[in-house]
């Protein structure tokens, strides 16, 4: 039996179910049909300030629970989704328009395996000793922050919220979130099903516009960090909130990554990793790889089986098992995918394939896009440039090694870079040259717990996924001791 | 530039003017992620010294960020409103169930 989704969802704040102050409702739309999924809470400023003041509470305790204990809360998450693993992956692919055969395979595994690193991590988390002189013994201590306000974008809902919220527990902070208002379902699934895992007010799951429950998150005096996941200029706005309370911020913002083919590349693996480079949850990624500079030496042969390959993918019900590309997110943003294949051959871009809707009537009310090609693209092309997210691969042709390792870094971002080879100290030079935060080599898009994922240049700051991403969620406190017996006799 | 408003464009930047009096409002072109060169709305945002004045309409100004500017600026472009069911996102417009666009003019 496919999940259930509730008919309406109200703001998950201190452990209960709260009707929102607005008395406001957002639809909720399923992409594939264009049909209602569920209404969720318009969440405004008053309800922000009830999710913090019950998350600050909570933090009074929280804030001072063991790591043992915290550990078993995490992985008794894991747990909870783990044993509802296929409806958080038909929820999630409901919600989102992406292949179920991506949600049981990555979303939900992902999310699961990230509770489960970070409970391992967190009894790592410790601080230094040192001693200064014979009487004076030093040592830091690493401690929560506090509130932390998060903010989910609509493309991986669930393993995104995972990424925030494990750390953010771990840590010993208490949490207050904003999911992207289209795609709220399974977050609120999981608040749901952690009621009696989480004491109430750890975890707050507000949903709204985010002119309203995202500004008053981000801008809220009683935060004491921000981590949002979207789009740069957003970013930049919730920068500015950020500077009102002086509280860190990590940022993980848009992308526009190279995607690197030389001639002794593997090419049928190589097609492959394009592919799950532009193609995985329809392009909608921020690492996807939709730059793709191929050499010219295999141009024609590598562009001809890319294109024989990318006309066979399945497109449709992204339920069924074997459909490999599903819907766009949203009417909107199928629009605007659409317009860039006219933007693309009115810069004189050779459109190889797709561009359209599907022509299956089954899909007419769905927001589908069939997969695009371009080839003879240069890189200063708006399609080379501009983030489409959405199923479109920019292939750009290239000579010689260092105009265009020039031209994969001439972009503003920098978050994630492909390259293919058999020759290991090309592989290495090229992974060095490239600024890029995370860099593939013979494969693309692999994300693992434990592998810093973060951007460079205006694809943000901080980093999540890692170790280092709980340090993030920590303060350091430098503690001084003196064992001194007399006055320093100064006064 | 040559950058445009549709008439329904220009309503809806007026009715939001008029809601907020005494804030400054901006549109700065979006840059990658989930929006990508979507319009993005703003109340009190501030403009940075890389980022150059697209045109302005109904008391909002348009900026791009050095970066997108000479990309966006080479297409001639019009701000138009669309069904903004699921389009999410920080614009102020978003509330109100539509979405700003900038498209290429057409031809």
């Amino acid at each position: 039996m496919a999940a259930v989704v509730r008919k309406e969802y109200d703001q998950f704040i201190g452990g209960k179910w709260v009707k929102s102050g607005s008395g406001k409702t957002i639809d909720v739309l399923n992409p594939a049909t264009g049909e209602l999924l569920t209404r969720v809470a318009a969440g405004n400023s008053g309800d922000i300030d009830a999710a913090v003041a019950s998350a600050r509470e909570a933090f009074v305790t929280w804030g001072k629970s063991s790591p043992v204990e915290r550990q078993g809360v995490l992985l008794e998450i894991a747990e909870r989704i783990r044993k509802r693993a296929r409806d958080y992956a038909e929820l999630e692919t409901m919600n989102v328009g992406k292949p179920i055969r991506e949600t049981v395979n990555i979303d939900i595994p992902l999310a699961i395996d990230h509770y489960r690193y970070f409970a391992g991590v967190l009894r790592n988390l410790q601080g230094t000793t040192q001693t200064l002189d014979p009487t004076m013994l030093h040592l830091t201590l690493r401690e929560p922050l506090g509130v932390v306000g998060h903010i989910i974008p609509w493309n991986f809902p669930l393993l995104l919220a995972a990424w925030k919220l494990a750390p953010s527990l771990a840590g010993g902070n208490t949490v207050v979130m904003k999911p992207a208002e289209q795609t709220p379902v399974t977050l609120l699934e999981l608040a749901n099903d952690l009621r009696d895992v989480l004491p109430p007010g750890v975890l707050n799951v507000v949903t709204g516009y985010g002119p309203d429950a995202g500004a008053s998150l981000a801008s809220h005096p009683g935060i004491r960090k921000l981590s949002f996941t979207g789009e740069t200029t957003t970013g930049r706005l919730i920068l500015q909130y950020a500077s009102e309370n002086i509280v860190p911020a990590t940022m993980e913002l848009g992308g526009k990554s190279p995607h690197i083919i030389f001639q002794d590349a593997d090419v049928e693996r190589a097609i492959e990793g394009v592919m799950i480079g532009v193609f995985l949850n329809q392009g909608e990624v921020c690492s996807a790889g939709s730059r793709l500079f191929v050499h010219d030496a295999i141009y024609d042969r590598f562009m001809e089986k890319l294109v024989a390959k990318v006309k066979g993918l399945k497109i449709g019900d992204p339920m069924k098992e074997d459909t490999q590309l599903g819907a766009i997110v949203s009417r909107e943003q199928m629009e605007k995918v659409l317009s860039y294949i006219e933007i693309g051959k009115k810069e004189g871009a050779t459109l190889l394939c797709g561009g359209g809707r599907p022509a299956d009537p089954s899909l007419a009310k769905g927001f589908f896009v069939t997969p695009v090609v371009f080839g003879d693209v240069r890189n200063r092309m708006r399609i080379a440039q501009e983030e489409i997210f959405g199923p479109v691969v920019s292939a750009i042709r290239w000579k010689e090694y260092d105009s265009m390792i020039a031209e994969a870094n001439d972009i503003a971002y920098g978050l994630g870079a492909g390259l293919w080879t058999e020759t290991l100290p090309l592989a290495v030079k090229t992974a060095k040259a490239l600024q890029s935060g995370t860099v593939w080599v013979n494969t693309y898009n692999a994300l693992a717990s434990g592998a810093p994922f973060g951007g460079y240049k205006k694809s943000g700051f901080g980093r999540e996924c890692s170790f280092d991403t709980l340090l993030q969620y920590t303060q350091i406190k430098s503690v001084f001791v003196s064992t001194a017996e007399k006055p320093m006799g100064l006064y | 530039m040559d950058l445009r408003f549709t008439e329904k464009a220009k309503v809806l930047l007026a009715e939001i003017r008029n809601e907020n009096p005494g804030d400054t409002l901006v549109i700065l072109v979006g840059g990658g992620c989930c929006e990508n060169t979507a319009p993005i709305l703003m109340k009190n945002f501030r403009v940075g010294r890389g980022d150059r004045f697209l045109g302005g309409v109904e008391g909002v100004n348009v900026y791009a960020s050095a970066e997108t500017y000479p990309l966006v600026s080479a297409t001639p472009s019009i701000i138009d409103v669309t069904d903004g069911a699921g389009a999410g996102g920080f614009s102020l417009e978003v509330r109100r169930g539509v979405r700003l666009t900038l498209r290429p003019l057409p031809g």
